[in-house]
């Protein structure tokens, strides 16, 4: 039982990262009802882009800000071109998540086209590493950990104590009844898209740095911010924050205690038990129709 | 006491005619409403009510005829132009925000019209003021958790939040009880005095036909009466529109 | 079908197999084509295999898997393990897909409980969880570094097959394949999944049970999967494990997403798509997953059904059929011909149906409350009162999509309702229709009713009714309701009265004697509301039982023997029309005050 504090500290700092694409995710979807399957791709893109600009002398806590803005527009652009033209008929759900899996094939090939194929290195804003309960724990890590959570925050504050947040919950409650009051559909769109996908951007910036740059970065990622989502429920945004940590935790203490090679077994095996079994998730919020 | 100053304009609807899938909702429908005005438009399911009224908001653009408020042709995008106008609805079912408290909700009522803090406040005030008791003290309850006749009077708060000069009302009395319906109906006509200018759609004339001066009755997409609530006709109207000629 | 319809289809199942056994031959024994383009055609085959069970499945139920290699996966290491000991590879095939399709009907028997995108979501969830099992079950499965797999043995050839004769096992699977995916597309079961993807409910009140449908559906589909994996599996003589990761799901979605549902063809369209892409692009990966990528945003923007499905809808449209019929001069249906159509249909009604004490509740609100009535065997009862009254819930109840927070009885006779499920109420021979009509969107108005009239056999055996044949029975009603222009027609096609007269054309292929009719005059201009009088008084006349409910107060009133007016779900008045007319107590409830009741009495 010795190292089981530094064990679950270290889930929690791992699973900042999923619980902002957990985040990321929830708000794209509760804002235009579209799972998006490209937002980990659109992160990674904006990170290998920032990636060449460090390389070309722009500062590391710069490339941070680019990255989310570079991100936030790609997101606002897949709305605008590939998500808003297909309506608001009854399958248009399934529609646009096989559209964001098409999305995340053509950027995955694309990275592989512009910078090819070799893993590469990317810069820490912080170097070395803190000794906690005995594990290394990487510095650049823990501020990871610490933006993820201020990011999270602001966002919460957003949604709850502004008039646009409120209009933006609003909208994903009812978007029939938001545009009678006169909130704007494509505006609470477009913000939602930058939000989600910066957040992604966030997540691939300082996984970059922790393992290494490569198309595939935020894949494994994606899966358990997925199954932390699905924890949480589909549509709630701080169930998905929570499912995020969780995930992380328990990702963490099946690696440690069970198996490394167990990890992903045990990842999905909860995807599936809480798919079944609980699909509104543990908090999540009832839907009208069939989950 | 100074005199109620009408502030809406003039919504005039010509010849609509509405489709939408397969069905003919609205066959040539014309229908002035007059600034200050308090009218009912009556008639069964089916007959085009709700399309009408969300045609007066400029919530739907119809599949043919004109649509004019103050004289102006209204063309794409009307909603804005409307809201902008002050025609504020509460739709059918009320569609208040489940998920949000009585204090957003109302928050959001005001939202078209883009107040400051101070004025928000103040409006906030005044309708509160308006609200039975139960929402007065308990302006954190998700709305979804409120009573049929609550939500009814919490939609018609989140309307008057935006400080409206016209309200489309389409159906208030669906699934209250009738003292519940009294209350608001009450705040209608408190409206409607300070200068608001009202429409009301309804299936059923009892309430209404107390606090309405003009009557329109629809049926089967098309105007069969049109005129004052208290002309014989009009009860003619209502009889042989509801339950057919006597044999 | 005509018999003209049924030799052109035979004659083209008949030139696809001899096409395919003569690739088969082609390719295989007699060495026309070289190695490589043998391969080629192997992995084409198999390919179209995967995608048409993934194809079939979105295209009949609307259900899209993820997660279909699971039993590509499944076939395969059955077919690895077994040949082992010297399983025929027709044992072989038959083992892998009765494994595979009891787990798959296992699964959609849950379908239903989710929408489409969670159910997706899910079988994606089961993708990955296979891509585990594979990688930690080595016994079985030979682990992430794969498994040899041995020569196929037939119980027809004397030798084992060798490696590079195997792709005549793929090329005559791929052809059966194609021709089960056409044929199950043109039967029974491919119609009444489409009832079911197209509407729940009204499948429900045909007497079809959704997850039954869909679990079916997914067996079959599973099933055939397993074969993929089995030919896969003899074909390349070793089983890699990257051929069943979440990626290669994606590849199948392409494919079908690319193909477009609905058809063997869009499959084959589909799978040849993915088997080209990768050998264009050679060793580059990268830009195999661009083209795919991008062609499926490309497709589902533009195309949104997908190739075959787009360029058929083009030639529908160029041959007239996509239009709404608007103005095509019809013979309204007149009453006595009414009457004569159902007497042959249905028998009278023997029971009456009777309502005590039904009380229905939704968070708080009562929408029904301690309703009691009865409808005598023949009679019309008409059932009024303002919106919000409980009207629909009363007929929800009766079909079954609402249960009664109480009731004391519904009874059919002697046959206790509320224990019968929504699926279970036709074979009590009741019927319903429906406000909006709810026609299925992909049925014909001929298939649709050919579906209800199959269904209905055991229900016209049990009255002893003369027409059995649902053939027969499709051919008049079509020609008693003038329904014969439109018989082709999709329900998008058709005017809404006419979809209308086609919902009452479902409830007499059913056979119902009991029929509920939600709002049968909402949406009807005048001309189409008295053709529906007249058909109404038809379907009195040869002693059906109906129970009808609109805000046509007056249609009501002068076709019903009886009327029920309910208010805020108490029954307010049960009488003949006459007497609920002049009753004070509906008039107060429409009208309101003492006042105006006075006025309206008397005026």
């Amino acid at each position: 039982m010795g190292d089981f504090p530094a064990v679950v500290i270290s889930g929690i700092v791992s699973g900042s990262t999923y619980a902002l694409l957990a985040l990321g995710i929830v708000i794209i979807f509760r804002s235009t009802d579209t799972v998006n399957f490209a937002i980990g791709d659109t992160g990674t893109l904006a990170v290998f882009v920032t990636g060449s600009l460090i390389a070309a002398g722009l500062p590391i806590a710069a490339g941070l800000l680019v990255a989310i803005v570079l991100a936030g527009l790609m997101g606002v652009a897949t709305e605008r071109l590939l998500i808003r033209p297909l309506g608001h008929s009854r399958n248009v759900l399934f529609i646009a998540l096989v559209i964001t899996i098409g999305l995340g094939l053509l950027i995955h090939a694309g990275i592989f086209l512009g910078w090819g194929t070799r893993s590469r290195s990317f810069p820490v804003l912080v170097p070395g590493s803190a000794n906690i309960f005995g594990i290394a724990l990487a510095w650049n890590k823990i501020l990871a950990a610490v933006i993820a959570a201020a990011a999270m925050g602001a966002v919460a504050w957003f949604f709850t104590k502004t008039a646009f947040g409120t209009a933006m919950r609003a909208t994903a409650e009812d978007p029939g009844a938001a545009r009678m009051i006169g909130i704007d559909a494509g505006r609470v769109a477009t913000i939602a898209w930058f939000v989600g996908s910066g957040m992604a951007a966030i997540a691939a910036f300082f996984l970059a740095a922790d393992t290494s740059l490569n198309a595939s970065l935020t894949i494994s990622a994606l899966f358990r911010a997925f199954a932390g989502v699905f924890l949480g429920g589909l549509t709630s945004m701080a169930g998905a924050v929570i499912g995020g940590f969780v995930i992380g935790v328990l990702d963490n203490i099946a690696g440690r205690y069970i198996s490394a090679n167990y990890r992903d077994t045990i990842v999905f095996a909860v995807i599936v038990l809480v798919l079944f079994i609980r699909p509104a998730g543990v908090l999540g919020a009832g839907r009208k129709e069939r989950v | 006491m100074a005199e109620a100053k009408i502030r809406g304009g003039k919504i005039a609807v010509t010849n609509i005619v509405h489709r939408y899938a397969a069905v003919l909702a609205l066959n040539g429908v014309s229908l002035d409403v007059e600034p200050g005005s308090f009218t009912t438009v009556l008639g069964p399911n089916g007959a085009g009510k709700s399309t009408l009224a969300q045609i007066l908001c400029g919530i739907i653009r119809p599949t043919g005829g004109s649509v004019q408020v103050d004289g102006v042709e209204q063309t794409k995008h009307a909603r804005r132009a409307f809201i902008e106008q002050g025609v504020v609805i509460v739709p059918e079912g009320r569609r208040l925000f489940g998920q949000l408290s009585v204090r957003e909700n109302l928050v959001l009522g005001a939202y078209g019209a883009r107040c400051t803090g101070a004025e928000m406040n103040r409006r906030l005030g005044e309708t509160l003021a308006l609200m039975p008791q139960a929402l007065q003290a308990g302006q954190d309850r998700a709305a979804a958790t409120l009573s049929g006749g609550e939500q009814q009077m919490l939609a018609l708060g989140r309307a008057m939040m935006a400080a409206p000069r016209t309200i489309v009302m389409d159906e208030p009395s669906l699934g209250l009880a009738p003292i519940l319906i009294d209350k608001v109906y009450e705040v209608l006509g408190q409206l409607n005095a300070s200068g608001v200018t009202v429409v009301v759609i309804e299936q059923i004339a009892a309430h209404a036909m107390r606090y309405s001066k003009l009557l329109t009755v629809l049926d089967q997409g098309r105007v069969v009466y049109c005129g004052s609530v208290t002309d014989t006709a009009a009860t003619e109207a209502l009889k042989v529109g509801y339950l057919g000629h006597a044999e | 079908m005509s018999r003209a319809a049924t030799n052109t289809v035979a004659l083209r199942w008949v030139s696809i197999a001899i096409a395919g056994v003569a690739l088969a031959f082609a390719v295989g024994p007699l060495k026309m084509v070289g190695d490589y383009p043998q391969f080629i055609i192997a992995s084409a085959s198999f390919y179209f295999i995967a995608v048409l069970s993934v194809n079939m499945l979105a295209g009949l139920c609307g259900i899209w898997s993820m997660g279909h290699t699971a039993y590509i996966a499944l076939g395969a290491y059955i077919a690895a393990n077994l040949t082992k000991y010297g399983v025929p590879l027709e044992a072989i095939l038959v083992a892998a897909a009765a494994a595979a399709g009891i787990l798959g009907f296992i699964l959609g028997l849950s379908a239903g409980r989710f929408s489409v995108l969670y159910f997706g979501l899910l079988t994606m969830a089961l993708a990955l969880v296979t891509t585990e099992v594979v990688s930690h079950w080595v016994v079985v499965t030979g682990g992430d570094d794969g498994m040899k797999v041995g020569k196929a043995i037939s119980i027809f050839l004397p030798a084992p097959i060798e490696t590079k004769n195997t792709v005549v096992i793929c090329v005559l699977l791929a052809t059966a394949v194609y021709l089960i995916g056409d044929a199950v597309n043109a039967s029974q079961f491919g119609r009444r999944w489409l009832a079911v993807k197209g509407q729940r409910t009204a499948a429900m009140a045909i007497g079809l049970k959704p997850h039954v449908e869909n679990a079916t559906a997914f067996g079959l589909s599973a099933a055939i999967a397993s074969s993929s994996g089995v030919a896969m599996a003899f074909s390349v003589a070793f089983i890699d494990p990257v051929a069943f990761s979440l990626d290669a799901s994606i590849t199948l979605i392409v494919g079908t997403v690319v193909g477009g549902i609905g058809s063997s063809l869009g499959a084959l369209v589909g799978s040849g798509f993915i088997t080209a892409v990768p050998e264009l692009a050679r060793d580059a990966l990268a830009v195999a997953n661009f083209v795919y990528g991008g062609t499926m945003v490309v497709v589902l923007l533009f195309l949104r059904q997908g190739l075959v499905p787009a360029f058929r809808a083009r030639i529908r449209r160029w041959r007239g059929h996509g239009t709404v019929k608007a103005g095509a001069p019809r013979r309204a249906v007149d009453a006595a011909a009414m009457g004569a159509l159902v007497s042959r249909l249905m028998p009278p009604a023997r029971h009456s149906l009777s309502l005590k004490n039904v009380s229905v509740h939704f968070s708080g609100l009562k929408a029904l409350d301690d309703v009691s009535f009865e409808v005598p065997p023949g009679t019309a009862v008409g059932l009024i009162g303002p919106n919000g009254a409980g009207k629909t819930s009363l007929l929800n109840v009766l079909s079954g999509f609402y249960e009664p927070v109480s009731a004391t009885s519904v009874t059919l006779g002697d046959v206790d309702v509320l224990a019968a499920s929504p699926s279970g109420r036709a074979a009590l021979g009741m019927g319903r229709t429906f406000q909006h009509a709810e026609l299925f969107p992909e049925l014909s108005i001929r298939d649709m009713l050919l579906t209800v009239a199959g269904l209905a056999r055991p229900l016209r055996r049990a009255n002893r009714i003369a027409l059995q044949d649902p053939v027969a029975i499709t051919e008049l009603i079509l020609d008693g309701l003038e329904l014969r222009p439109y018989a082709n027609s999709l329900p998008a096609e058709l005017p809404f009265g006419i979809q209308k007269v086609a919902d009452i054309g479902r409830v007499l292929a059913i056979g119902a004697s009991v029929v509920s009719m939600d709002e049968p005059f909402s949406g009807l201009d005048e001309h189409e509301r008295s053709e529906l009088r007249a058909i109404l008084r038809g379907m009195h006349s040869a002693g059906v039982s109906i129970l009808i409910i609109d805000h046509a107060v007056q249609e009501v009133l002068s076709l019903a023997d009886k009327v029920v007016v309910l208010d805020f779900g108490r029954l307010l008045a049960y009488g003949d029309p006459a007497s609920i007319r002049r009753d004070p107590a509906v008039m107060k409830a429409y009208f309101g005050s003492a006042h105006q009741v006075e006025v309206a009495a008397h005026g």
